[in-house]
């Protein structure tokens, strides 16, 4: 019962412990109470006369509490326990935990009880690591509560245990010696604060208390708002509302409010371990989630261009106008040990920023959005033509300038062995992407509207229409494989076409910069079997030299870019193509509960009958989250054109008919149909 | 030469409005350890600042050499606010919008 690991959470700050409720770090186990990057707890354990109980049941109730239901004793037999332990825990500022111990037996009993704890203080970086601390640690025990601190010059961390049954307390924990009478009861609140975190405040409460049963998200929308206002789906084929229901669920969870727009909510990368603002996938899950709910894609424009890049640092990789990749706030950010603070090592960020921020507008009609964010926009607009293109060829590239701690692939497959070529080899830096020029294409299409309806500056939009059709011009010339009839992945350092048969043409589709001629051949590619595994596009071919059906970057199918795959499809008139990919990804969700993880095996689908979930660290994931939801719009063909929902659905004939009610947007709400109609073979 | 908090305080004065600080409408008082105490006005991107104490959103309080150190560049704000070299009592939010200020400022300390 130890094995299986229980996660539950409340914006950054989350507890990962065994099914026990049992929190015992190690490098292996990454368990322990996290709290703005730093864990404050990596040792929470409790014994009764000198034994861990067993685990019944385990409910996670919410997402952020759960109840363990458990037995001392051996493990092996549970049904005439005389004692029964109760361990009810809800994270916020810390956690706090009800622990109820109830004696069954006609006899009385005398107990030891003990809770040992312990911190390491480790920030999140150095969890898997278990690197050496720099500073020192310490404890203190004051006014019935035990305080374990850490500190190194300035920077100072502690967390605070209190209980309201007054225990005999020393450095490693709390005890009681209990005496229960026969079919008698014990219980104590448990207070875990992550009193000082760096914020300059002292938490001295944790968020819940005794009985809190009721989720109390800093945001404007609680859980049953969100789901009440997102639009209704109904479907012939059951499991898709399920799906549907546990997108909208998990989004709710992954909401994020910022410290620099308290109340707003953006969509952070993972649970747990990136509950934090990612410019790439906040950018990306906010636009999957458009037709459901425009609140995140707000938040997210107007957070990025608040940590927008101001200056020239090598050791952030920040530029004047680039869009953040990701912030952390643990010890080793706050001393320059990590770059984070915040990071700047995506070259995909900025453009998607301008693309979001077009998107959002023919959603929400928000003009003063667009007007607000114009400086933010020409600045993100003049990085993509004055530091985007680091050897002047004329395309977006990247090549990280802090070459210790910086990231070596700055495009969404940034995994060190991703961009490589059909040998199987190393491309040189900097690379050129191939799905970065697409965005850079869609961002100046989509930023010239935007200067001519909104920022009344036409020789702007003039000047980047030009632009982007001369860069769509050179980009079919020189990143077309025209032996292999597909696009390179990428142009790298040495010039040279890096010639991999990858997932990223279907960005291309999606982005609209491929020529219509070649759009053919990418949709065929795309749905062959190098490609489509039966569930989904792999990220790299079959037979390509850096082909693995378990690589990360390589091989695996990951349900967001599918999602934007279909999406591409479906913009060149590819429909029965997209729904194939959707059928597929919505069928292998089938597989998983209705949640899609970020990735999973490219095996054939022949070959395993069910997708082989890639183990990853967080689930849910927020653009696999996305997913269906995008799916959805590109099954229904939505889109705005004006104040108008354009509905044009093209579904396979397994869903049978479709309705998705009240989709909001600038035209208030209008009602989407469908029925299958197209053959899937 | 390091410079005192009065030669950083009067050219934030001098700001007039703030691109990146337009939206924003907020008190900051700044106590600098052994020097005093500044309170800077924004008002939808247009700095104020005058000498003294007095009520405010947020309170930043940090030593001389800290705040030197954050206006000439050689720290950043949010790493200060890290290291705890900088504590804010009050509305957080309003004391993210520091590095708005020191950016918007750099030229004039130059």
């Amino acid at each position: 019962m130890a094995g299986a690991t229980v996660q539950i959470l409340d914006g950054s700050t989350f507890v990962v412990s065994d099914a026990r409720g049992e929190v015992d770090a190690s490098p292996a186990e990454p368990h322990g109470l996290f709290h703005r990057d730093t864990r404050f707890l990596s040792r929470w354990s409790l014994t009764i006369d000198g034994t861990v109980p067993n685990a019944l049941s385990t409910d996670d109730l919410h997402y952020f509490s759960a109840q363990f239901f458990l037995v001392p004793g051996t493990g092996t037999v549970y049904v005439d326990a005389p004692l029964s332990v109760i361990r009810k825990r809800s994270v916020g500022n810390g956690f706090h935990e009800d622990l109820i111990v109830l004696n069954h037996g006609a006899e009385p009993v005398d107990l030891d009880v003990r809770i040992d704890a312990a911190s390491d203080f480790a920030d999140l970086f150095e969890v898997k690591d278990a690197l050496a601390k720099k500073g020192e640690y310490y404890h203190r025990i004051e006014g019935g509560r035990l305080v374990l601190g850490y500190r190194r010059e300035r920077f100072v961390r502690e967390t605070w245990i209190s209980a309201s049954a007054l225990p005999e307390i020393d450095e490693r924990g709390l005890r009681y010696r209990l005496h229960l009478e026969p079919h008698g009861q014990w219980s104590t609140c448990l207070d875990v604060v992550a009193a000082v975190d760096g914020t300059g405040e002292t938490h001295t409460a944790t968020k819940y208390g005794h009985g809190d049963d009721r989720a109390k998200p800093e945001m404007q929308l609680s859980l049953d708002e969100w789901l009440a206002t997102a639009p209704r789906l109904s479907c012939d084929w059951p499991p898709l509302a399920r799906i549907y229901e546990r997108s909208l669920v998990d989004l709710a969870a992954l909401r994020f409010s910022p410290r620099v727009l308290p109340g707003g909510a953006l969509p952070a990368a993972g649970l747990p371990w990136f509950m934090t603002i990612f410019g790439r996938d906040s950018l990306l899950t906010s636009l999957q989630a458009l037709p459901f709910t425009s609140e995140l894609a707000t938040t997210t424009l107007r957070v990025l261009a608040a940590t927008q890049g101001m200056r020239v640092d090598d050791f952030r990789d920040e530029q004047p106008g680039k869009i953040v990749h990701e912030i952390r706030l643990g010890e080793m950010t706050a001393f320059e040990e990590r770059p984070h603070s915040p990071y700047f090592g995506s070259a995909d960020a900025t453009p998607l920023f301008l693309v979001l921020l077009d998107e959002t507008e023919r959603w929400t009609g928000d003009a003063q959005l667009v007007r607000d964010l114009e400086d933010e926009a020409r600045a993100a607009l003049a990085w993509i033509d004055e530091y985007g293109d680091s050897n002047g060829d004329g395309y977006l590239d990247y090549e990280r300038r802090n070459k210790e701690t910086g990231l070596e692939n700055q495009c969404w497959k940034d995994s060190w062995n991703s961009i490589i070529f059909a040998d199987g080899s190393l491309s040189r830096l900097p690379r050129a992407t191939c799905e970065l020029q697409g965005y850079v294409y869609d961002a100046k299409i989509r930023s010239a509207r935007l200067a001519r309806e909104f920022w009344d500056d036409p020789a702007l939009a003039d000047r980047l229409e030009r632009e982007a059709a001369e860069l769509k011009r050179r980009f079919n010339a020189d990143f077309w494989l025209a032996d292999r009839e597909f696009f390179a992945l990428a142009i790298d350092g040495d010039g040279r076409q890096v010639d991999s048969l990858t997932s990223n043409i279907g960005h291309l589709l999606w982005s609209g910069i491929v020529d219509d001629e070649k759009a053919d051949a990418c949709a065929r590619h795309l749905l062959g079997d190098r490609l489509f595994s039966g569930w989904g596009v792999r990220t790299m071919a079959v037979g390509e030299g850096g082909y693995n059906p378990i690589g990360y970057h390589v091989g695996t199918v990951w349900p967001h870019d599918n999602s934007l795959i279909a999406w591409g499809l479906a913009r060149y008139g590819y429909r029965a193509e997209a729904a194939r990919i959707a059928l597929g990804i919505l069928e292998a969700a089938e597989y998983f509960s209705g949640r899609l993880p970020e990735a999973f095996a490219g095996y054939p689908r022949a070959l395993t009958a069910f997708p082989v979930e890639y183990p990853t660290a967080c689930s849910p994931q927020a653009w696999a989250t996305g997913a269906p939801l995008l799916l959805l719009r590109a099954l229904l063909g939505l889109e705005p054109v004006g104040d108008r929902l354009l509905v044009d659905p093209a579904l396979p004939r397994s869903l049978g008919r479709l309705e998705l009610l009240d989709i909001p947007g600038r035209w208030g709400s209008v009602d989407a149909f469908g029925r299958g109609r197209l053959e899937m073979t | 030469m390091a410079k005192s908090a009065r030669e950083i305080f009067e050219p934030i004065g001098r700001l007039g409005s703030v691109r990146r600080l337009r939206g924003t409408s907020a008190t900051m008082r700044w106590d600098v350890i052994g020097a005093g105490s500044w309170l800077v006005a924004i008002d939808d991107g247009s700095v104020t600042v005058t000498e003294g104490s007095g009520p405010a959103d947020c309170v930043i309080e940090l030593e001389e050499e800290t705040l030197h150190r954050m206006a000439s560049g050689q720290l950043k704000p949010l790493i200060a606010f890290m290291q705890g070299l900088v504590t804010v009592q009050g509305e957080p939010a309003t004391a993210l919008h520091v590095a708005d200020l020191f950016a918007a400022m750099a030229p004039a300390l130059a």
